[in-house]
């Protein structure tokens, strides 16, 4: 079940003068669901675009077991933005050709059963959906791989709390038990009793990282009341700052 | 029956008491295989590790046994189960006591309330 | 993997070209039948005048809608190469094209591939519009073209191996010049999309830019070669006493060409690979 799976050292990247991550460490395994928490631009798209490959780090070592981000990476890691990414001509069943023909880890049958399940046409085009069952097209897909890494970024954010269960128990359900679940979300009472562990991250630097139940024995509050209470004391929210 | 978790206290304590109480009440009873862990997890919507956790603390009380061909089931054992009711059934009536403690009531008042209360 | 990434844009600009494709050739023969209906009026002056009325009213719109495919079928060409590009990579569908296992220099390629290709069919398409209207418009066209290429051919040029490796090297060079300028445009995306919040205007400074630094580089070789060698335009090349200055030049052309597109490849795959900017 577990072995060192992300492996970031002295990480850092910079757009222009900003700096988005300031020498981050990380170290996660495998087997885990955990949530990647932090204030709106503390790093966490900058984080997990790093790891899937869409950025390069200006400083510092990203290995996913044991590898810099490239190819063979790529080919498990299982990445969900925090906008749908698709071409509106495309239809479903096309998207579900294309994840067939690019990663053999894609399991169809399950991603046509999730559609049925939810009486989602796979022949309509992308452009006539609407926004929700999109973003359930583009979950579905996610999910119907057998990743070693799924990388979701904000999977909750701005939706009701009917299509927010249905994301979680998606992800539970889906996801491959070997592989780890990373999480990024500013809404943490809606995911902490789906996470192992959680990673706080501020100013582009890990500042906390510990087990859900082990925050709880020791401090005697939800994760949820903790972040409330590390990110109050940060002036201005995190906007600029310095390293 | 449904899985009600508070934020104050590790996950796994909770899932592990409410299954206690569901083995007891006789929602699974005795003998009887209990759903896998993932099962459960996503009934509970919880993580499977959390939930693999709470399991394996049964297994250490000795409520559930887990083999091989059968999985994970309830034990058979009536003297271990009659014994976790019977200290569940402690932990009410201490908590009764404390309670009532703190409304300043003695032990015995609070008993002769609780008699008074069974005679309506 | 190319064939796989192709097939994916080949799907989407199918919808679009396939229609126009089919359609040029036909507008083309229309137009052709109202130009062969007016010269028939005019061979013919006891027709009635109202037909002479309607038939300039249907030369005039058969005219404008030929030229108008024509015209439509080039600008859709260019938008093409640049939406497909621009869209496919550099917007929200790049989330998903870069995160796909394939490695930088295929999505590129497998864009250009198809870039080429478009531009190949559209261009035979609208030749092969020209000649339909040449064709039917009047014998006389046709006659006239094979006596021009009969004397062409006997007068000027033995058709020899000469004659064939020059044929070839313009084939060659017009393919590789649609290349080019597809690449011209990819590499001022890629200089483009870093620009933050000015991508559009960053594309368009740094595809004049390209354009001036290139002009700039193929004069000072001029410069330079005129300089050593003041004759060198005026002097041919011998061999066997045949001229081979212009295989000479066309091989030149050909091969400054294929080191542009080489240049732009390389400026587009480092920017993308090391400098991706998605919005």
């Amino acid at each position: 079940m577990s072995g060192l799976l992300i492996q970031c050292q002295d990480v850092w990247k910079r757009y222009g003068r900003k700096e988005a991550l300031c020498g981050l460490n990380l170290r996660l395994e495998s087997g885990k669901i955990v949530g990647l928490l932090g204030p709106n631009g503390s790093g966490k798209t900058t984080l997990i675009k790093v790891l899937n490959g869409l950025l390069q780090p200006d400083g510092g070592t990203v290995l996913i077991e044991g590898e810099a981000p490239g190819v063979r990476t790529k080919s498990m890691v299982s990445y969900l933005p925090d906008k749908p990414y698709f071409a509106g001509w495309m239809r479903v069943s096309d998207l579900f050709d294309l994840f067939a023909d690019f990663y053999m880890d894609f399991d169809r049958a399950r991603a046509e059963q999730m559609c049925q399940a939810l009486q989602i046409d796979t022949g309509l085009r992308m452009k006539t959906l609407s926004k929700g069952t999109k973003e359930k097209v583009q979950l579905i897909l996610v999910m119907s791989r057998r990743a070693r890494l799924y990388l979701l970024d904000e999977p909750i954010a701005g939706v009701d709390p009917a299509a927010r269960d249905f994301i979680l128990s998606t992800i539970l359900n889906n996801y491959n038990p070997d592989g780890t679940v990373l999480i990024s979300t500013h809404l943490i009472s809606d995911v902490e009793r789906v996470l192992d562990e959680v990673v706080f991250i501020q100013n582009g630097r890990v500042v906390r990282q510990d087990l859900v139940d082990d925050i709880r024995e020791k401090e005697g509050k939800s994760v949820d009341e903790l972040f409330r209470e590390v990110f109050r004391t940060v002036p201005y929210g995190g906007g600029e700052w310095k390293c | 029956m449904e899985w009600k978790l508070d934020d104050n206290r590790p996950i796994w304590m909770q899932l592990q008491e409410q299954l206690t109480r569901k083995i007891l009440a006789g929602w699974y009873h005795a003998g009887e295989k209990l759903p896998s862990v993932r099962d459960l997890a996503a009934e509970a919507g919880v993580n499977p590790n959390t939930m693999q956790r709470a399991l394996v603390a049964l297994d250490s009380a000795g409520l559930t046994t887990t083999n091989r061909t059968m999985g994970r089931t309830v034990t058979e054992d009536s003297a271990i189960l009659e014994g976790m009711r019977a200290s569940l059934a402690q932990g009410i009536i201490r908590q009764f006591y404390d309670s009532a403690a703190e409304l300043g009531y003695t032990k015995e008042q609070a008993l002769a309330l609780l008699t008074r209360r069974d005679d309506r | 993997m190319l064939i796989k990434l192709m097939k994916y844009d080949m799907k989407s600009l199918s919808r679009a070209f396939i229609p126009m494709w089919i359609l040029a050739p036909i507008v083309a023969m229309l137009f052709s039948f109202s130009i062969r209906g007016m010269i028939a009026w005019e061979n013919n002056p006891w027709l009635p005048g109202f037909m002479n009325a309607g038939n300039g009213i249907l030369l005039a719109v058969t005219a404008v809608v030929f030229i108008g495919v024509i015209v439509g079928l080039m600008v859709m060409t260019i938008l093409f190469i640049i939406q497909r590009f621009w869209n496919g990579l550099l917007k929200e569908e790049g989330y998903l094209m870069f995160t796909l296992p394939v490695k930088t220099w295929e999505l590129i390629v497998s864009k250009a591939l198809v870039a080429t290709l478009v531009t190949c069919i559209s261009s035979v398409v609208a030749v092969f519009s020209c000649v339909v209207l040449g064709v039917f418009s009047s014998g006389e066209v046709i006659r006239t073209f094979a006596y021009m290429w009969r004397t062409f051919l006997e007068g000027v040029i033995e058709i020899d191996l000469s004659f064939w490796v020059h044929l070839i090297l313009l084939v060659l060079l017009g393919i590789t010049g649609a290349v080019k300028s597809i690449y011209h445009l990819y590499a001022a995306m890629s200089m483009g999309q870093l620009f933050e919040g000015h991508r559009v205007a960053g594309s368009c400074v740094s595809y004049i830019g390209i354009s001036i630094a290139f002009s700039v580089i193929a004069g000072i070789i001029g410069i330079i070669v005129s300089y050593a060698d003041p004759d060198f335009l005026y002097r041919g090349i011998y061999y066997n006493g045949k001229d081979l200055w212009g295989i000479f030049y066309l091989s030149y052309t050909l091969f400054m060409t294929m080191l542009q597109i080489v240049i732009f490849h390389v400026i587009s795959e480092r920017i993308l690979a090391t400098k991706l900017n998605l919005e």
